[in-house]
């Protein structure tokens, strides 16, 4: 079962000189009780895609087509109210930058009381159960900081008073977008594996976006890997990072510094240029950075799939 | 020497309005910078990494101590004096949009190092060059703030430090949230520049990996303190710190099947408001043994190598009792 299915999503914005397209039949499934990582280049869409999900992408984008189902509705179909109850109860979301889950004029207990306004607690269990989940995060002297505001905390700290509030509200989807860039190696580890107990403790599943490949590859099922708005490749963990089938997947996993062991002065990189996402080229998306390219790669591949792992590439066409 | 700092101190009042506590976001630190030196500076989250950039930039007040950026003293009560020295230290700041004021058009953000330092050039010209130096193309300088993705505004945040093609740069973090690919890219243009001008960088990083290749040397925070420092290869070879061992055991590989053994840290992340006795990091040092909760360590040197530590490790030390984790 999934808790979550996308399908054929194109979402595009507004912009001087044309419409920009930043996602383009996007299909991703997330499973139950499963965490899903998403990786890609940076500007490749992975906020939109929440920002859709979730519908709140900016006055300027819009969703052009597609389905994106959650516990048996459409979301792409819900209305304004409808959308409110489900971010407040079902979906949970730790946003790519902390400064937007919090409030700059409130005290982090009163911001931590208000989001659990539908628990039925009174006013004392709901305090202690902001301290309880700041602890967890690991924030020293959790009594003193829930009177503090929001700027008197580093940039880490901020991260993890976000992601306490979102695991408060036990969500059936928790989505994360890059939650861990502001902590230490140590801390990572340590909320990645708070996040992973309380997800398996709440029983939901979770979308997690990262650049960190360590990361991914540590706390995730399931793997999707983007570029410029479209999926190239899906599957696990272990078919992504050790026999990946898309020639981006391979060349971005040779760029993760984590991956070469002697020092080096020019980390690898991949030539070329992202695709102008206004002028979108027809066939493959990846063709003009790819050493593989060849003719046929100016039609759209299809989309092949043996055991779950799906990819659009035409070395991999039978 | 570009830069010293001396027994650097920054103090913050803490705390409800009748009740402020001062807390001690930077302890006595103490390094020197040559030009051309690529310095790395790594800790826990809260260690005071970010408030000590601010006080190198003169954008916090310090307590104590003193910081001498070529041979002048930067000193935030006299912003005069300051705004000079600021046209050869650079800053990219941690909170990439935050940073970026969302009424101004990229192409105005990355012209305004220009205009504020009164330097007569081409800007269209200056704007479209530093866009392309980091991999964004010319139309962005229409866009606003809001309409860039988190990897593009702190794309937007490397351009405006390196517009004036500074002595140092103060990088909190410069490429959390960059993909792998356009992490190499901003590193590598750091580098070239670092190569062609002699550009000294301070970088503050939560990145180990990323520290390992691109650091000359290194310095560990710990609760506002340096804990260990000295030549980065060294300190990944053999770390003398548990603080720092421990750290480095929890860089995560790229592998599922990879999950390393790692040093646990036991108890809580002790508050600024009540610093422990002796080693502050005794409370969770698997190491620490009696001597350490009473008496604070001096830093002992080895050549390069700092550490405080009443008992250095040696190398390949494995913790008294390690943990899987998993
Ligand atoms: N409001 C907007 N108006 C116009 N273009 C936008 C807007 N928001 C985002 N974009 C563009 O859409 C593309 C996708 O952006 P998005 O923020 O989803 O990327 P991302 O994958 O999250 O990147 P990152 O890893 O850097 O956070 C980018 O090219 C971005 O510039
Ligand atoms: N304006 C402020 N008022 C009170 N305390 C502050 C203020 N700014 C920072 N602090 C405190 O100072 C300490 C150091 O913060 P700093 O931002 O320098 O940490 P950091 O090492 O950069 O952390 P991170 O890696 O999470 O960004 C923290 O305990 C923080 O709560
Ligand atoms: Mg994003
Ligand atoms: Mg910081």
């Amino acid at each position: 079962m999934n808790v979550l299915e996308i399908r054929h999503l194109s979402v595009s914005f507004a912009a001087e000189g044309g419409s920009l397209q930043a996602l383009k039949d996007v299909s991703i499934d997330v499973p139950e009780h499963c965490i899903v990582g998403v990786v890609g280049e940076s500007g490749c869409g992975k906020s939109t895609l929440i920002n859709s999900i979730l519908r709140l992408l900016p006055d300027n984008g819009s969703i052009d087509a597609g389905s994106i189902h959650f516990e048996e509705q459409d979301l792409t179909q819900a209305g304004r109210p409808k959308m409110q109850d489900i971010r407040g109860q079902r979906i949970s979301t730790v946003f790519q930058d902390p400064m937007d889950a919090l409030n700059p004029v409130l005290s982090i207990a009163d911001q931590m009381l208000h989001i659990q306004y539908r628990s039925g607690l009174g006013r004392k269990e709901k305090n202690a159960r902001s301290l309880d989940m700041l602890r967890r995060v690991r924030i020293p002297d959790p009594e003193s900081a829930l009177k503090r505001y929001p700027h008197e905390f580093s940039g880490g700290m901020k991260q993890r008073i976000a992601i306490a509030m979102a695991m408060m509200m036990e969500p059936a989807l928790l989505i994360a977008d890059e939650p861990t860039t502001a902590l230490d190696a140590t801390l990572e580890v340590a909320i990645i594996k708070l996040m992973k107990d309380l997800q398996s403790h709440i029983g939901c599943s979770m979308l997690f976006i990262s650049h960190h490949l360590g990361l991914i590859a540590e706390l995730c099922d399931q793997v999707v890997v983007m570029y410029a708005g479209e999926v190239l490749e899906r599957g696990t963990a272990r078919q992504i990072f050790h026999n990946p089938w898309h020639p981006y997947t391979e060349r971005l996993l040779d760029c993760d510094p984590g991956s070469q062991s002697s020092r080096m002065r020019h980390l690898p990189t991949i030539p070329g240029e992202i695709p102008d996402l206004k002028k979108r080229q027809e066939g493959c998306i990846f063709r003009s950075r790819c050493q593989f390219c060849e003719d046929i790669c100016h039609a759209m591949p299809d989309e092949i799939q043996s055991n779950g792992h799906h990819v659009r590439c035409h070395r991999r066409s039978p | 020497m570009i830069l010293s700092v001396r027994d650097l101190e920054v103090t913050f009042r803490a705390g409800p309005w009748f009740n402020r506590r001062p807390i001690v976001a930077v302890a006595k630190v103490s390094f020197d910078l040559d030009a051309g030196e690529t310095f790395a500076i790594v800790g826990e989250s809260g260690s005071g990494k970010t408030t000590l950039a601010h006080a190198i930039n003169g954008l916090q007040e310090t307590s104590n101590g003193e910081v001498l950026f070529m041979d002048e003293k930067v000193d935030v009560s006299r912003s005069r004096a300051v705004k000079p020295l600021r046209r050869h230290m650079s800053m990219m700041f941690q909170d990439p949009v935050g940073s970026l004021s969302p009424r101004m058009k990229v192409g105005d953000l990355v012209a305004e190092p220009f205009i504020i330092h009164k330097i007569r050039k081409n800007l269209k010209e200056e704007v479209q060059r530093l866009l392309s130096l980091v991999g964004l193309s010319g139309d962005f300088a229409d866009r606003y703030p809001h309409q860039l993705s988190g990897g593009q505004a702190r794309r937007i945040g490397v351009a405006r430090a390196i517009a004036l093609e500074p002595e140092l740069i103060i990088a909190d973090e410069p490429t959390a949230g960059l993909d792998v690919s356009v992490q190499g890219e901003v590193l590598n243009l750091l580098s070239d520049l670092r190569e062609r001008l002699g550009l000294a960088m301070i970088f503050i990083s939560h990145n180990l990996h990323v520290v390992h290749h691109v650091a000359d040397r290194m310095a560990v925070m710990y609760l506002g303190r340096i804990v260990e420092s000295g030549n980065t290869e060294e300190i990944f070879g053999a770390p003398a710190h548990p603080y720092t061992a421990t750290l480095l055991s929890a860089i995560p590989n790229p592998d599922p099947d990879k999950v390393r053994e790692r040093i646990s840290l036991s108890s809580e992340v002790p508050s600024l408001l009540n610093r422990p006795s002796g080693c502050e990091f005794h409370t969770r040092c698997p190491w620490a043994h009696e001597r350490c909760s009473t008496e604070s360590p001096y830093h002992q040197n080895s050549g390069l190598r700092r550490v405080a530590c009443h008992a250095p490790l040696d190398p390949g030390a494995q913790p008294p009792c390690a943990e899987r984790a998993g």
